[in-house]
């Protein structure tokens, strides 16, 4: 007599995937990201307005993903120092989108209102190779997108840009934070 | 007691959104034009003007601070931690402000989200449950405590709202930042979400 297959023995395509809930597979980003940068370089006039166009998109994810971490961290802080936003953003945050903790954080000597994220190889761009004829193009925008979007929100204006540390084979990119005039005299009142 | 308007307003006090509930004894005011004011089709402009009071109250310098009995944590072994917090959230309007302002026969009661959105809800005090009349501060604390949930499920929804990447599809940044296009809510899953917690509010009469 035929028996039917126990209830209990699966197919191994049936199993769940195991995987943490929040997570997402580094191949399943990247192709998105891919797709978002060819999307930005076909409507794109120049280098700079690439550049923007796709701050612009890290932005939104900057500013939700505040939002989101700071709910799951019990709402119950709000950050209104300018130290204390910039160290959320780098422990907290980048721990939430790229699972590690940014390398380094830095206050320039330059300007009182600059700081600088160190990060030695940002994640969306790991796989990022830029063609020679767009050698001024820097992909990390993406990610000084993601952290505009993320101080904006949390009611610190700001400008931030990315630039590559030339190592020769390495990404390093440092991330300036320049914070805007109100902010600043914001800071000094607290003082 | 029951809660008759609820608005969200954005960092730079304009409104995000702004609805009524529970039968409302005024007509719609006849002074709204439908062309230039986005909210002539919903709420009546008396709840308008009763949130913009209540939003120069929460910017006077007197309301920096959340107040203290609200920033306490629940339990007494949980007073090194409320100490703490306290410490930190001194001069922040943070969560649950609690009662803002009594103006004619409302009551505001407000809550200040990460962003510096704020949702602002109208109570009515007149009693219209069957319930027993003006309570004593005990019951007060406990009405001010499922208010507190009400907001916290409402301010979840509207994370929620945020979430949805096609609300950001014609300038995300607006929608963030609370600027409405057009004067059209793209948002009916917030309203109807909103909606239902409300009147799940009003109906179990103030304490859910």
């Amino acid at each position: 007599m035929l028996q039917s297959s126990s209830p209990r023995t699966s197919h191994p395509l049936d199993l769940p995937l195991p995987r943490r809930p929040g997570e997402v597979s580094l191949s399943a980003f990247t192709l998105l990201f891919s797709e978002l940068v060819q999307l930005h370089q076909t409507s794109a006039s120049s280098v700079s307005d690439f550049e923007s166009l796709l701050s612009k998109s890290g932005w939104e994810v900057g500013s939700r993903t505040y939002l989101m971490s700071s709910q799951v961290q019990g709402g119950k802080n709000r950050e209104i120092r300018v130290l204390g936003v910039l160290q959320f953003l780098s422990s907290t945050i980048w721990t939430s989108l790229f699972n590690k903790k940014a390398d380094s954080l830095e206050k320039s000597l330059n300007s009182s209102s600059e700081y600088m994220i160190h990060d030695s190889n940002p994640l969306p761009t790991i796989f990022c190779e830029v063609p020679s004829s767009l050698s001024s193009f820097n992909p990390a925008s993406f990610v000084s997108g993601i952290v505009k979007g993320a101080l904006e929100t949390a009611g610190f204006g700001c400008e931030v840009t990315a630039h590559r540390v030339d190592e020769g084979e390495g990404n390093r990119t440092v991330f300036l934070v320049n914070f805007c005039r109100e902010v600043m005299e914001r800071e000094e009142a607290f003082v | 007691m029951s809660l008759v308007a609820l608005a969200l307003v954005s960092p730079d006090n304009s409104p995000i959104f702004i609805s009524t509930y529970g039968q409302s004894s005024d007509p719609p005011a006849a002074s709204s034009d439908p062309i230039s004011d986005p909210f002539s089709s919903s709420p009546s402009t008396k709840f308008s003007f009763i949130i913009h009071s209540a939003l120069d109250h929460l910017s006077s310098p007197t309301r920096w601070q959340t107040p203290k009995h609200l920033l306490q944590t629940e339990g007494d072994q949980n007073q090194q931690t409320s100490k703490t917090e306290t410490a930190k959230n001194k001069n922040v309007q943070l969560g649950f402000l609690g009662h803002i302002v009594p103006i004619d026969q409302y009551r505001v009661y407000g809550y200040h989200g990460v962003n510096g959105v704020r949702l602002l809800c109208v109570i009515d005090e007149v009693f219209t449950s069957t319930l027993t009349p003006p309570s004593p501060i005990q019951t007060q604390q406990r009405f001010e405590r499922s208010l507190h949930s009400l907001f916290y499920r409402i301010y979840r929804m509207y994370l929620m709202a945020l979430c949805n990447p096609f609300h950001g599809i014609d300038g995300g940044e607006n929608f963030i930042k609370g600027r409405v296009k057009d004067g059209k809510y793209w948002y009916p899953k917030f309203e109807r979400g909103t909606r239902a917690i409300v009147e799940d509010f009003n109906e179990s009469g103030g304490y859910s």
